[in-house]
């Protein structure tokens, strides 16, 4: 394996147009999420929602809306 | 109930009876949408049966408002309103709606609106994608604007499934 910097051409990102349709959206996500429990759906934004609302206290950051 | 979320907090609502509809990003989510959300929002029905049965949860779930740091509980007379009571609760933070987009009720939201199963045996009303995305249209805020499109790409999806 080189240890050689990548060009910036390597670390090109993918181009939006090659995952999202003309809106921008990823509709791949939205059929990995079609395939989920309404559950597992609302367990997984819970679980997220905890997450920022713990950042959010170690930031001292008091959200209202 | 220390380490609840938002799935408890709808089990516990659905499991006391409590006539609600999941409206705003959660009831995008329970359809598929793939997004965040801060909250859970509820339209509840504003019978007096309906919300003391709601309270009673919210005692349950520890819940108070979040906009006050008073630590105030809400009251039946609250709840019976058509104003939001935006809580904090041990299971997240739970909106409860009187009304939503110029003064629409549980009654009149509920013919838009689908039953779906959350586990347990249980149900619960959300409001439909389509109705949804209406409500999120004239809404008009930016952060409203900004989600319709993965809204419509997901109705588009469920409708060719």
């Amino acid at each position: 394996m080189s240890d050689r910097a990548p060009t910036a051409d390597e670390i090109a990102p993918t181009p939006p147009s090659a995952v999202c349709d003309d809106q921008g959206v990823d509709r791949s996500q939205i059929r990995a999420y079609l395939e989920l429990t309404p559950r597992e759906r609302l367990q997984r934004a819970s679980d997220l929602a905890a997450y920022f609302r713990k950042l959010q206290d170690l930031n001292g950051v008091r959200r209202i809306r | 109930m220390a380490s609840a979320g938002f799935v408890d907090a709808l089990e516990a609502l659905r499991r006391a009876d409590v006539e609600l509809i999941v409206v705003g990003m959660a009831a995008a989510i329970l359809q598929g949408t793939p997004a965040l959300t801060n909250d859970i929002d509820i339209v509840h029905r504003r019978t007096p049966e309906n919300v003391e049965r709601l309270l009673a949860v919210l005692a349950m779930l520890g819940a108070e408002y979040r906009t006050d740091n008073r630590g105030i509980r809400p009251s039946a007379s609250y709840l019976r309103g058509p104003g939001h009571n935006l809580l904090k609760t041990y299971a997240g933070d739970l909106d409860c709606l009187g009304t939503i987009d110029n003064d629409l009720s549980y009654e009149d939201l509920e013919p838009d609106s689908i039953e779906i199963a959350i586990g347990n045996g249980l149900t619960c009303r959300v409001l439909e994608l389509s109705r949804l995305i209406e409500v999120k249209q004239r809404a008009g805020r930016p952060k409203d604007l900004a989600v319709l499109p993965v809204l419509r790409a997901t109705l588009d999806e469920l409708r060719q499934k």
